[in-house]
Protein backbone atom coordinates (compact mmCIF):
# COMPACT_ATOMS: atom_id res chain seq x y z
CA UNK A 1 0.00 0.00 0.00
CA UNK A 2 2.70 2.21 0.89
CA UNK A 3 4.30 1.26 -2.03
CA UNK A 4 1.67 2.20 -4.43
CA UNK A 5 1.61 5.42 -2.55
CA UNK A 6 5.27 5.84 -3.83
CA UNK A 7 4.73 5.15 -7.04
CA UNK A 8 2.34 7.54 -7.92
CA UNK A 9 3.62 10.26 -6.15
CA UNK A 10 4.73 12.75 -8.37
CA UNK A 11 7.43 14.73 -6.55
CA UNK A 12 9.38 11.59 -4.97
CA UNK A 13 9.34 8.44 -3.03
CA UNK A 14 9.49 9.24 0.02
CA UNK A 15 5.40 9.62 0.64
CA UNK A 16 5.92 13.50 0.98
CA UNK A 17 4.46 15.43 -1.67
CA UNK A 18 6.86 17.86 -1.42
CA UNK A 19 10.09 15.84 -2.05
CA UNK A 20 11.88 15.32 -5.16
CA UNK A 21 10.48 19.18 -5.89
CA UNK A 22 13.76 20.67 -5.36
CA UNK A 23 12.20 23.52 -2.99
CA UNK A 24 15.29 24.24 -2.15
CA UNK A 25 15.93 25.64 -5.90
CA UNK A 26 12.53 27.04 -5.50
CA UNK A 27 13.16 28.87 -2.31
CA UNK A 28 16.74 30.12 -4.02
CA UNK A 29 15.05 31.79 -6.86
CA UNK A 30 12.58 33.28 -4.84
CA UNK A 31 14.88 35.11 -2.18
CA UNK A 32 17.35 35.88 -4.84
CA UNK A 33 14.28 37.78 -6.53
CA UNK A 34 13.08 39.55 -3.51
CA UNK A 35 16.88 40.39 -2.61
CA UNK A 36 17.68 42.00 -5.78
CA UNK A 37 14.70 43.92 -5.77
CA UNK A 38 15.60 45.07 -2.12
CA UNK A 39 18.90 45.82 -3.02
CA UNK A 40 17.48 48.13 -5.15
CA UNK A 41 15.39 49.86 -2.68
CA UNK A 42 18.00 49.91 -0.38
CA UNK A 43 20.77 52.18 -2.37
CA UNK A 44 17.79 54.39 -2.49
CA UNK A 45 17.08 54.11 1.18
CA UNK A 46 21.22 54.95 1.30
CA UNK A 47 20.13 58.63 -0.75
CA UNK A 48 17.37 59.92 0.16
CA UNK A 49 18.72 59.64 3.99
CA UNK A 50 21.50 61.26 2.86
CA UNK A 51 18.79 64.09 1.14
CA UNK A 52 16.37 64.18 4.24
CA UNK A 53 19.97 64.83 6.64
CA UNK A 54 20.36 67.54 4.36
CA UNK A 55 17.24 69.19 4.80
CA UNK A 56 17.31 68.73 8.36
CA UNK A 57 21.19 68.09 10.09
CA UNK A 58 21.36 67.06 13.16
CA UNK A 59 24.61 65.36 15.50
CA UNK A 60 22.78 62.22 14.64
CA UNK A 61 23.32 62.59 10.59
CA UNK A 62 26.52 61.32 9.83
CA UNK A 63 25.25 57.66 11.96
CA UNK A 64 21.79 57.40 9.80
CA UNK A 65 23.46 57.25 7.03
CA UNK A 66 25.95 54.85 8.23
CA UNK A 67 22.76 53.02 9.00
CA UNK A 68 21.46 53.00 5.66
CA UNK A 69 24.91 52.16 3.93
CA UNK A 70 24.91 49.11 6.88
CA UNK A 71 21.22 48.23 5.76
CA UNK A 72 22.44 47.78 1.77
CA UNK A 73 26.05 46.31 2.86
CA UNK A 74 24.23 43.54 5.03
CA UNK A 75 21.50 43.05 2.11
CA UNK A 76 24.31 42.31 -0.10
CA UNK A 77 25.78 39.66 2.12
CA UNK A 78 22.29 37.99 2.65
CA UNK A 79 22.39 37.95 -1.52
CA UNK A 80 25.71 36.37 -1.33
CA UNK A 81 24.70 33.95 0.91
CA UNK A 82 21.98 32.54 -1.00
CA UNK A 83 23.89 32.41 -3.84
CA UNK A 84 26.19 29.96 -2.16
CA UNK A 85 23.94 27.49 -0.16
CA UNK B 1 18.94 76.14 22.43
CA UNK B 2 19.16 73.09 19.88
CA UNK B 3 22.65 72.46 19.43
CA UNK B 4 24.13 71.10 16.02
CA UNK B 5 20.83 71.98 14.35
CA UNK B 6 20.51 72.90 11.13
CA UNK B 7 17.59 73.14 8.84
CA UNK B 8 17.82 73.99 4.72
CA UNK B 9 16.04 77.12 4.73
CA UNK B 10 17.98 78.75 8.02
CA UNK B 11 18.88 82.30 7.23
CA UNK B 12 22.62 82.93 8.43
CA UNK B 13 21.53 85.50 11.23
CA UNK B 14 18.68 82.58 12.29
CA UNK B 15 19.13 80.41 15.68
CA UNK B 16 17.19 77.27 16.48
CA UNK B 17 15.53 77.37 19.29
CA UNK B 18 13.66 74.40 20.05
CA UNK B 19 13.44 71.22 17.70
CA UNK B 20 10.42 68.78 18.53
CA UNK B 21 9.46 65.45 17.97
CA UNK B 22 6.65 63.68 18.79
CA UNK B 23 7.02 61.78 22.11
CA UNK B 24 9.26 58.21 21.40
CA UNK B 25 6.16 56.30 22.98
CA UNK B 26 4.33 56.76 19.88
CA UNK B 27 6.29 54.44 18.03
CA UNK B 28 5.59 51.59 20.55
CA UNK B 29 2.90 50.41 17.28
CA UNK B 30 5.26 49.35 14.98
CA UNK B 31 7.93 48.66 17.30
CA UNK B 32 5.50 46.06 18.72
CA UNK B 33 4.78 44.81 15.53
CA UNK B 34 8.33 44.50 13.94
CA UNK B 35 8.70 42.16 16.99
CA UNK B 36 6.11 40.06 16.10
CA UNK B 37 6.54 40.02 12.83
CA UNK B 38 10.32 38.87 13.49
CA UNK B 39 8.56 35.91 15.92
CA UNK B 40 6.11 34.76 13.26
CA UNK B 41 8.92 33.02 10.64
CA UNK B 42 10.53 31.28 13.57
CA UNK B 43 7.05 29.85 14.47
CA UNK B 44 6.32 28.60 10.98
CA UNK B 45 10.14 27.53 10.73
CA UNK B 46 9.86 25.15 13.82
CA UNK B 47 6.67 23.21 12.15
CA UNK B 48 8.14 22.89 8.89
CA UNK B 49 11.73 21.72 10.17
CA UNK B 50 9.84 19.13 12.25
CA UNK B 51 8.74 15.90 11.03
CA UNK B 52 5.00 15.72 9.98
CA UNK B 53 2.57 16.47 7.47
CA UNK B 54 3.56 20.00 6.88
CA UNK B 55 7.35 19.30 6.82
CA UNK B 56 9.44 19.88 4.17
CA UNK B 57 12.27 18.07 3.12
CA UNK B 58 14.04 21.75 2.93
CA UNK B 59 17.59 21.80 3.78
CA UNK B 60 18.63 24.06 6.89
CA UNK B 61 20.55 26.43 5.20
CA UNK B 62 17.54 27.44 2.87
CA UNK B 63 15.25 27.89 6.02
CA UNK B 64 18.54 30.10 7.72
CA UNK B 65 18.18 32.25 4.26
CA UNK B 66 14.44 32.51 4.60
CA UNK B 67 14.74 33.72 8.01
CA UNK B 68 17.31 36.27 7.22
CA UNK B 69 15.36 37.66 4.52
CA UNK B 70 12.50 37.83 6.12
CA UNK B 71 14.64 39.76 9.17
CA UNK B 72 16.50 41.97 6.76
CA UNK B 73 12.73 43.13 5.50
CA UNK B 74 11.64 43.59 9.26
CA UNK B 75 14.51 45.60 10.28
CA UNK B 76 14.26 47.34 6.42
CA UNK B 77 10.61 48.49 7.62
CA UNK B 78 11.89 49.42 11.18
CA UNK B 79 14.26 51.70 10.06
CA UNK B 80 11.97 53.41 7.44
CA UNK B 81 9.07 54.24 10.20
CA UNK B 82 12.14 55.46 12.46
CA UNK B 83 13.07 57.85 9.97
CA UNK B 84 9.64 59.20 9.18
CA UNK B 85 9.37 59.63 13.08
CA UNK B 86 12.72 61.21 13.11
CA UNK B 87 12.65 63.48 10.13
CA UNK B 88 8.54 64.90 11.10
CA UNK B 89 9.87 67.85 13.30
CA UNK B 90 9.07 71.09 14.31
CA UNK B 91 11.77 73.51 14.59
CA UNK B 92 11.14 76.78 16.50
CA UNK B 93 13.71 79.35 15.80
CA UNK B 94 14.23 83.04 16.72
CA UNK B 95 12.37 84.22 13.77
CA UNK B 96 9.71 81.70 13.13
CA UNK B 97 8.09 78.14 13.58
CA UNK B 98 9.05 75.00 10.96
CA UNK B 99 7.23 72.44 10.38
CA UNK B 100 8.31 69.82 8.58
CA UNK B 101 6.44 66.42 7.69
CA UNK B 102 7.01 63.31 6.24
CA UNK B 103 4.38 61.21 4.62
CA UNK B 104 6.99 58.64 3.93
CA UNK B 105 10.38 58.95 3.00
CA UNK B 106 9.47 60.69 -0.76
CA UNK B 107 6.76 62.92 0.64
CA UNK B 108 6.91 65.96 2.33
CA UNK B 109 5.48 69.33 3.63
CA UNK B 110 6.78 72.24 5.27
CA UNK B 111 5.15 74.89 6.44
CA UNK B 112 6.54 77.99 8.27
CA UNK B 113 5.71 81.40 9.57
CA UNK B 114 7.17 84.21 11.41
CA UNK B 115 6.84 84.18 15.08
CA UNK B 116 4.41 87.42 14.49
CA UNK B 117 1.74 85.88 12.68
CA UNK B 118 0.86 83.61 15.48
CA UNK B 119 -2.26 84.80 17.54
CA UNK B 120 -3.24 82.15 19.66
CA UNK B 121 -1.50 78.91 20.79
CA UNK B 122 -3.59 76.39 22.79
CA UNK B 123 -2.48 72.59 24.24
CA UNK B 124 -3.98 69.26 24.36
CA UNK B 125 -3.62 66.34 26.44
CA UNK B 126 -6.35 63.57 25.75
CA UNK B 127 -5.98 60.42 27.74
CA UNK B 128 -3.93 58.56 29.96
CA UNK B 129 -0.71 57.61 28.36
CA UNK B 130 -0.77 61.44 26.81
CA UNK B 131 -1.39 62.51 30.89
CA UNK B 132 1.00 60.02 32.54
CA UNK B 133 4.21 60.72 30.01
CA UNK B 134 3.45 64.64 29.56
CA UNK B 135 2.61 64.83 25.76
CA UNK B 136 0.01 65.83 23.16
CA UNK B 137 -1.05 68.32 20.70
CA UNK B 138 -0.06 72.10 20.67
CA UNK B 139 -2.06 73.84 18.16
CA UNK B 140 -0.70 77.31 16.79
CA UNK B 141 -3.45 80.01 15.32
CA UNK B 142 -1.94 82.38 12.59
CA UNK B 143 -3.38 85.46 11.42
CA UNK B 144 -4.38 85.84 7.85
CA UNK B 145 -4.44 83.41 5.36
CA UNK B 146 -1.65 80.96 6.53
CA UNK B 147 -3.02 77.52 7.33
CA UNK B 148 -2.67 77.12 11.81
CA UNK B 149 -0.04 74.80 12.65
CA UNK B 150 -0.77 71.83 14.45
CA UNK B 151 2.54 70.37 16.74
CA UNK B 152 1.65 66.44 17.26
CA UNK B 153 1.56 64.20 20.12
CA UNK B 154 5.33 66.91 21.33
CA UNK B 155 6.46 66.26 24.98
CA UNK B 156 6.37 68.79 27.74
CA UNK B 157 3.08 70.61 25.13
CA UNK B 158 2.73 73.00 28.25
CA UNK B 159 5.96 74.37 28.64
CA UNK B 160 6.30 74.35 24.50
CA UNK B 161 3.37 76.97 24.86
CA UNK B 162 4.63 78.77 27.07
CA UNK B 163 8.27 79.25 25.42
CA UNK B 164 6.71 79.64 22.07
CA UNK B 165 4.22 82.67 23.69
CA UNK B 166 7.43 84.47 25.54
CA UNK B 167 9.62 84.32 22.13
CA UNK B 168 6.33 85.59 20.12
CA UNK B 169 6.57 88.31 22.83
CA UNK B 170 10.00 89.11 22.33
CA UNK B 171 9.60 89.29 18.86
CA UNK B 172 6.69 91.69 18.57
CA UNK B 173 8.54 93.60 20.88
CA UNK B 174 12.11 93.56 18.99
CA UNK B 175 9.62 94.92 15.93
CA UNK B 176 7.94 97.44 17.94
CA UNK B 177 11.11 99.07 18.70
CA UNK B 178 12.64 98.74 15.59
Amino acid sequence: MLEEANQIDLFGSTGNYFSGFGVDLIVKIVLLAFLSLYLIFSLIMVKQVSVLTKVVETPHSKFLVKAAWYQFIITAAVAVFVLLI
Amino acid sequence: MQAGVHFESQSPDEEVVYVFRAHPITNIRWIIGGILFSLIPLIVAIILVFPGPYSLPIKNASILAVLLVWWLFVVGFMFREFLVWFFNLYIITNKRIVDIDYFSLFSKQVSETPLDNIQDITHKEVGLLQNWLDFGNVFIQTAGATSNFEFHNIPNPDGVQKDLMDLVRKSRRLHEHA
